[in-house]
């Protein structure tokens, strides 16, 4: 009864976010199907003109340009895991007193203004770069040599978001490992399991919360920025993200197509997660 | 509870005495770091009344703003063909030229009279153009390149937009050319018009102002022609100068910026030129033309303090001090003359603006071949910008 009481209290609350988010969604929505003169109504007629311009066989560019999107933002949040994952659990797992001085060491470099590491790191990728002409004075070189632009494109946007976003993914999942009952391991050890066996299937399977987490916070930014993918493309690429930056002044209806676009992904894309995430707290 | 009071009181004070002052205020609705802040304060003195700046990045950003009548603005200053949207759509209010004591058509330099001359072609309700809009700043768009490249100057004054849109010259240079292309999909569509007529493909020298599914078409096979190192706007001017790109295709007003910045230090005409040594900027036969004007609003609600205003504008000796700040070419010739021969003791910008090679006055061109762009429709701006997403995606 008390929580009924106390769910009251939520009401206020759920009158904000209706008219902040439900409602302005709501419109985005209507928008994608409507053909207006900006955001007036006036004048305003029904057409699915802005779907058909995502998804048409006649010209895929749209839909290129979602694949591209969808395949940096990928790549990016699995690299994300396949490194954060090992440091948050060698963090974690390490004998110091203060093991969040130690996490913070490590990711103290990502506090620098993103914008500014992205720029340095757009330099180092590019011929004639600040290593290299530091290098020059002791008679050496250095360069990274890319087979050709998409290549040097696609790498580049991916090492910056995987900069920009590493610690999105460490701190999550070092959160979680941290929180794990010692006892569990030991208990595992007893019946025993050897150390790999443990960490399958005690210690990967309770820190799935983190990585959830982590995988959500990463690919999120990731699939729907630009300003890191054009900042380290030189503007020559496009993503959803830069899509809804040329368009929004000029066809406000195509770019709310995408907005839902980009929310569906997400959305989808958590589902798919939390549905792994059931799955791993079922094998305990 | 009388100190809550007195705190309200305390809180109020500001407002009354504020209120109280009752200075006019000019609304002025202007691009970021468009204005010397110092010459604001110069007219706010002489006529004892305020100005509030508002800043719009866009001219669509000011259309919006004017349009959904958030703020009565006194002053706007967009772009010609903005200028040109406004006054057809009825939100702008004709100037009383006859208020304005500086003003003299015979004032400004001939690039501004050809630019004026090419708006409200259409609409015989204005006699005279001057009167929708006082010209503030005005500029052409050119080639900017980096001089280490040898016989890339030759090169660009030979093909002129070819330098731009041609695919990469065979056996010329020893590497391949790293271009870049000013990133808004309507200068592209219009630059490579332009080339278009240049090489003779299309006989109409008023294609950059034209849209149809052909051009559309024709265009987007032109911006397919290279491939660009670069797509962008304010990184262009940098990156050339730093050498990562070899030309680009940038305000003329960039160039001039970069200058400048390059000699911020410098003391003297010579070192200022050997700090510059190093990028150049050509100006192509026919090219791309703006300027931005001064326009009063139709909702405006101190018309006689706008007027004064551009008035005060007009003045050479703030306009001079203006144009310090701003970079951009300004619209009347004795402030031309002013910064040229460095009557008021600027050696680097007298430097700069006296030397032959540069287009600080572009009208000083024996041809001058620049055009203002018209607006076009959001749907045909729409069908531009799918055509460089295509070009940039496939």
């Amino acid at each position: 009864m008390n929580i009924k009481k106390l769910g009251k209290l939520a009401l206020p609350y759920l009158v904000w976010m209706l008219v902040l988010v439900g409602i302005p969604l709501l419109m985005i929505f209507i928008l994608s199907f409507m053909n207006t003169d900006g955001v007036s109504f006036a004048g305003a007629t029904w057409t699915t003109a802005a779907w058909e311009k995502m998804f048409t066989l006649a010209d895929t560019t749209n839909l290129q340009i979602l694949g591209y999107t969808f395949l940096t933002a990928f790549v990016a949040t699995v690299i994300c895991f396949l490194i954060g994952y090992p440091m948050a659990y060698i963090v974690a797992r390490s004998p110091f007193s203060n093991k969040f001085v130690i996490l913070i060491l490590t990711i103290i470099p990502m506090w620098s203004n993103s914008l500014l590491r992205n720029v340095a790191l757009k330099n180092i990728l590019s011929e004639s770069n600040i290593l290299d002409s530091l290098l020059s004075r002791i008679g050496l070189s250095f360069s990274i040599v890319f087979a050709n632009q998409d290549q040097a494109t696609f790498i580049s946007i991916v090492i910056g978001l995987v900069l920009t976003f590493l610690p999105f993914m460490i701190l999550p999942i070092y959160t979680v490992i941290e929180k794990i009952d010692e006892s569990l391991l030991e208990a595992s050890m007893d019946l025993g399991a050897n150390r790999v066996r443990t960490f399958a299937k005690v210690t990967f399977p309770l820190s799935m919360k983190g990585v959830t987490t982590g995988i959500i916070m990463v690919f999120l930014p990731c699939f729907s920025g630009f300003a890191i993918q054009k900042l380290l493309s030189s503007g020559t690429v496009y993503v959803l993200g830069s899509l809804i930056e040329v368009n929004y002044i000029h066809d406000i209806n195509f770019v709310s197509m995408l907005s839902i676009v980009i929310l569906v992904l997400i959305f989808g894309s958590m589902m798919i997660v939390n549905k792994v995430d059931k799955e791993g707290a079922t094998l305990v | 509870m009388k100190k809550l009071y007195l705190l309200l009181l305390v809180a109020l004070i500001p407002m009354v005495t504020f209120g109280c002052t009752a200075k006019p205020t000019l609304q002025l609705l202007n691009w970021g770091e468009y204005i010397n802040p110092d010459m604001v304060e110069a007219f706010e003195d002489e006529y004892n009344v305020r100005v509030n700046i508002t800043i719009a990045e866009s001219n669509e950003l000011m259309e919006e703003k004017i349009v959904n009548d958030t703020a009565n603005f006194d002053i706007v200053i967009p772009s010609d063909y903005m200028i040109e949207k406004l006054w057809d759509d009825g939100y702008l209010q004709e100037i009383d030229l006859t208020k304005l004591t500086q003003y003299n058509q015979a004032n400004f330099v001939t690039g501004i009279s050809t630019i004026l001359g090419e708006m409200f072609t259409d609409n015989a309700e204005v006699d005279n153009p001057y009167s929708v809009s006082i010209p503030y700043f005005w500029g052409v768009f050119g080639i900017m390149y980096n001089k280490s490249l040898a016989g890339l100057e030759e090169y660009i004054q030979e093909e002129q937009w070819g330098a731009i849109f041609e695919p990469d010259p065979v056996g010329v240079f020893p590497r391949a050319l790293k271009v870049a292309m000013y990133d808004v999909p309507r200068f592209a569509y219009s630059a490579s018009l332009l080339y278009a007529y240049q090489i003779g493909t299309i006989t109409d020298e008023n294609a950059l102002n034209v849209y149809s599914a052909e051009y559309l078409e024709l265009s987007e096979d032109i911006l397919s022609l290279r491939t660009y190192d670069q797509w962008a706007t304010d990184m262009v001017k940098k990156d050339i100068e730093e050498g990562l790109r070899d030309l680009g295709f940038v305000y003329v007003g960039d160039f001039f910026d970069t200058f400048l910045i390059l000699t911020e230090n410098a003391t003297t005409a010579e070192e200022a030129l050997s700090l510059t040594d190093h990028i150049g900027i050509i100006v192509p036969d026919s090219t791309i033309a703006f300027y931005d004007g001064m326009v009063i609003p139709e909702n405006a609600e101190n018309v006689d303090l706008a007027h004064q205003f551009i008035d005060f504008f007009l003045r050479p000796s703030v306009a001079y001090e203006n144009s310090g700040i701003v970079g951009y070419t300004p619209c009347l010739e004795a402030v031309i003359q002013m910064i040229k021969t460095g009557s008021e003791g600027d050696v680097i910008r007298a430097a700069m603006a006296s030397n032959p090679d540069l287009p600080f006055n572009p009208s000083d061109a024996p041809v001058f071949g620049g055009k203002p762009l018209v607006a076009f429709s959001d749907d045909i701006t729409s069908e531009i910008i799918a055509m460089t997403v295509r070009v940039k995606t496939n």
